[in-house]
């Protein structure tokens, strides 16, 4: 036996097994022994039997060496990873950006992650604690079972005390189960937003009744939404209790389609004289107007009516105070009824959408109610409207105000009609918005420059729609990957990264004279095509800005020849890039939208839902735009 | 042009333009005037502030937050939710990365970095138990079992989900 110098075990000094034969030459054939040869042959078995027990032995022992290392080493590494653990930057994240992160994790999504947060750790546990605002946000979801939403309101309202908390109830008709008084007394102080989606509004469900409207205490209640499509005709169980919100001033009704005057004004009740604004969906338009007789100091109003006839019972009314107004109503006779019924002096902003619409309406609506509007939204077709000089002179003259203005008209025609008396008639207006525009035949650039560029309008933004059409089908100037100017330089820009591969060693080209004769002839190409062709707007495409930068990348790569035609290709074209850059026109395939701005440098646009926003401004303010729905839903 | 040094002393140029994304540099710049001096990033190291000055170069000429930002925040955060198809592929990066963009746009202000950074940490934590999210961020479970049987005697009612 001796010691390993390595790794200090003792190790046998085990003779070969070839060395250990005197009997070789027996070993290799098949001739019976001799009696000696056999005597050695089993000394020989017996001495191989004695070296493998100790071999075997020696193998238990370095198996042991070897798990107690594989053991030693895991902990190691265990070890190495609880320090690395210490040093993570997770660690280093500052309390009010978790409390972010936190926010970002519920908003949009399942209210209810925040609850898995608070059991991560003690230190995210705190801090998600001590953020009010996490809480703030409370939803009754589905996926809590009903009997535990008390205890998880009142833990949420423990928990975002002193924030003010918005609260939304919607989901399965399984419950609310108890009237609102029992589980939000007396927290309901701190509530200044209540949504109510879709319960079962049924003789069985109680969340509306109080047995004394004064128990629900909603001192902060500024928005109440209340959405009832699928529910049963009010009148069941009454809504009592927002009887005594002094503050509550914003309030969205949507109900069952046409309910009648007498469901909501009996039923709902509301301190309807102090709302400032109001959403009212699927009602019957002469509830409508009862309501507008008894909140004088509405300023704000939506009304969406799916009422296909007048009713004859509608009262003429003056409304004092409304500043905005958006009708939705898909019948014209209904909205032109309403238009005719009411006086609105304040009237700064107007929004109509739905059905098509007489212009002489608006016209008369507003010089009865001698108002002066700054907004006007006009985007639904009237056929007749688009060439009636006429009475689109009449309507911008009563727009002295105007700043933003849509209106359904052809390109053309505003810039034949609209765009001469533009700029005398509207002398405020900075955001234009034709829709329209590309749902007959082919439109004009060089119309849409006139509007914006040489007819003194200031306008700030001009945005066309496209209606889904493809802007090359509307804009002959807009590149089209069909166009012989794009296969030019599409095929321009393949031959040159073709040419500049062939070339391994970028310093070899001032050497090569194959590629110098190569790109020579590419280049008298590009050159004779650019002198006939070849604008701003092609070049600013992908393809043209491909190959602008390949050249770029080889001036200083070829003999001064090519240098100088290379030189002269782009001297010639940048201007034109420059000029198309100038027209700060940019497009948006995705809302099937251009538009134009007077705003410079990259242009990049996030379009933003105009129904969420019916008086959004058509600028282009903070890189959005804001469009209907319909134009990129 | 504007020079930057990292903690780890590599310098680096870039646009006046495009370093004032971030208010803390622009700060620095109206109280320094025209001046060739560097600027000391003394929290940012040279591969952090690398992804910083792709993020802001890409987004070069875009409006920053306006001052008045603050007050209409939860107007406008609840439609900004998502992240844009080019945030999201520069934000695809290894977590310890993740986090020092995160700190790096807190120290140096930029706030719709620190918005992409946060949002896709939010993504992340998004639907997971509590187990789930320490092994994904490698956090230590450090409640005692007093304090373990505390939280799930609290949150009873949503254990069932």
């Amino acid at each position: 036996m001796q010691t390993c110098p390595n790794c200090g075990i003792d190790v046998l000094n085990i003779p070969k097994t070839t060395d250990l034969s005197p009997i070789a030459s027996l070993l290799t054939t098949n001739n019976p022994p001799e009696p000696q040869d056999e005597a050695i042959a089993s000394e020989l078995i017996a001495s191989s039997a004695a070296w493998i027990v100790q071999i075997d032995g020696l193998i238990t022992q370095v198996h042991h060496i070897l798990d107690g290392l594989i053991s030693c080493r895991a902990e190691y590494e265990y070890h190495s990873h609880l320090h690395k653990n210490v040093i993570r930057n997770i660690r280093r994240i500052p309390a009010e950006i978790l409390v972010e992160i936190f926010l970002q994790t519920i908003i949009d999504s399942d209210p209810n992650d925040i609850w898995a947060v608070i059991k991560v750790c003690r230190h995210w546990r705190e801090v998600a604690l001590a953020a009010p605002t996490l809480w703030s946000i409370f939803p009754f979801n589905p996926s809590i079972l009903p009997t535990a939403i008390l205890s998880c309101l009142s833990r949420s309202l423990q928990l975002s005390r002193p924030a003010p908390l918005n609260l939304s109830i919607s989901g399965k008709p399984s419950y609310p189960i108890c009237p609102l008084q029992f589980f939000i007394s007396p927290d309901s102080k701190q509530i200044t937003g209540l949504t109510v989606h879709d319960p079962l509004h049924s003789s069985q469900s109680k969340l509306f009744w109080s047995s004394n409207p004064l128990l629900v205490q909603w001192d902060s209640l500024r928005s109440l939404k209340l959405q009832f499509p699928s529910a049963e005709p009010l009148g069941a169980v009454p809504i009592t209790v927002f009887q005594h919100a002094p503050l509550l001033q914003d309030v969205d009704l949507n109900f069952t389609d046409r309910q009648n005057i007498s469901s909501i004004m009996s039923n709902v009740l509301l301190p309807w004289s102090q709302l400032c604004k109001l959403s009212i969906s699927n009602t019957a338009l002469d509830g409508v107007f009862t309501i507008l007789q008894v909140a004088p100091e509405l300023e704000e109003c939506h009304i969406e009516s799916t009422d296909r006839s007048m009713p004859s019972n509608i009262p003429t009314l003056s409304h004092q105070f409304l500043m905005m107004l958006h009708v939705t109503v898909w019948n014209t006779e209904v909205t032109h009824g309403i238009f005719h019924h009411l006086t609105l002096p304040s009237l700064r902003k107007l929004s109509v959408d739905g059905c098509a619409l007489d212009i002489s309406v608006i016209c008369a609506l507003i010089k009865r109610s001698s108002c002066r509007l700054t907004f006007l939204n006009l985007p639904t077709a009237n056929p007749l409207m688009a060439d009636d000089s006429p009475s689109l002179q009449h309507l911008f003259s009563l727009l002295p105000d105007v700043t933003e203005l849509c209106i359904y008209i052809s390109l053309a025609s505003f810039d034949r009609i609209g765009a001469r008396l533009a700029p005398m008639l509207l002398p405020q207006l900075r955001h234009l918005c034709l829709e329209g525009t590309g749902s007959s035949k082919r439109c004009d650039l060089a119309a849409l420059r006139n509007i914006a560029y040489t007819n003194v309008l200031p306008l700030e933004t001009i945005i066309f729609t496209t209606e889904g059409r493809p802007l090359y089908e509307l804009i002959p100037h807009s590149p089209n990957y069909k166009d012989p100017q794009i296969r030019i330089l599409h095929q321009w820009n393949c031959q040159l990264v073709e040419l500049t591969r062939s070339i391994h060693d970028v310093g070899a080209m001032k050497d090569d004279s194959a590629f110098h004769r190569d790109l020579s002839r590419i280049l008298s190409l590009m050159s004779s095509e650019s002198e006939t062709g070849m604008s701003g707007e092609y070049l600013c495409h992908k393809t043209g800005r491909g190959v602008f930068s390949r050249l770029q990348g080889l001036l200083e790569q070829v003999p001064e020849s090519l240098h100088l035609c290379i030189s002269a290709i782009l001297a010639l074209w940048l201007p034109r890039i420059q000029e198309y850059k100038s027209y700060r026109w940019m497009e948006n395939s995705l809302a099937r939208t251009t538009v134009y701005t007077r705003r410079q440098g990259s242009l990049y646009v996030k379009v933003r839902d105009r129904e969420k926003d019916r008086f959004a401004s058509f600028g282009l303010k903070d890189g959005h735009l804001t469009l209907p729905l319909r134009y990129y839903g | 042009m504007v020079l930057l040094v990292t903690s780890d002393n590599e310098q680096f140029n870039a646009d006046k333009d495009v370093v004032e994304r971030s208010v803390l540099i622009k700060n620095m710049l109206e109280d320094v005037g025209e001046s060739d001096q560097p600027i000391p990033l003394p929290n940012v190291s040279s591969s952090v502030l690398k992804k910083v000055l792709e993020y802001c170069e890409h987004h070069r000429g875009e409006p920053l937050p306006s001052a008045d930002a603050d007050q209409s925040q939860d107007e406008t955060r609840k439609r900004t939710t998502d992240i844009s198809e080019w945030d999201q592929k520069f934000i695809t990066v290894d977590q310890e990365m993740l986090f020092e963009i995160i700190l790096a746009a807190n120290y140096l202000d930029i706030k719709s970095l620190l918005d992409v950074g946060c949002k896709t940490v939010a993504n992340m934590i998004k639907g997971k138990t509590p187990e789930e999210i320490r092994k994904l961020f490698n956090i230590v479970n450090d409640f005692t079992p007093e304090e373990e049987a505390q939280i799930k005697k609290e949150n009873e009612w949503a254990e069932d989900r």
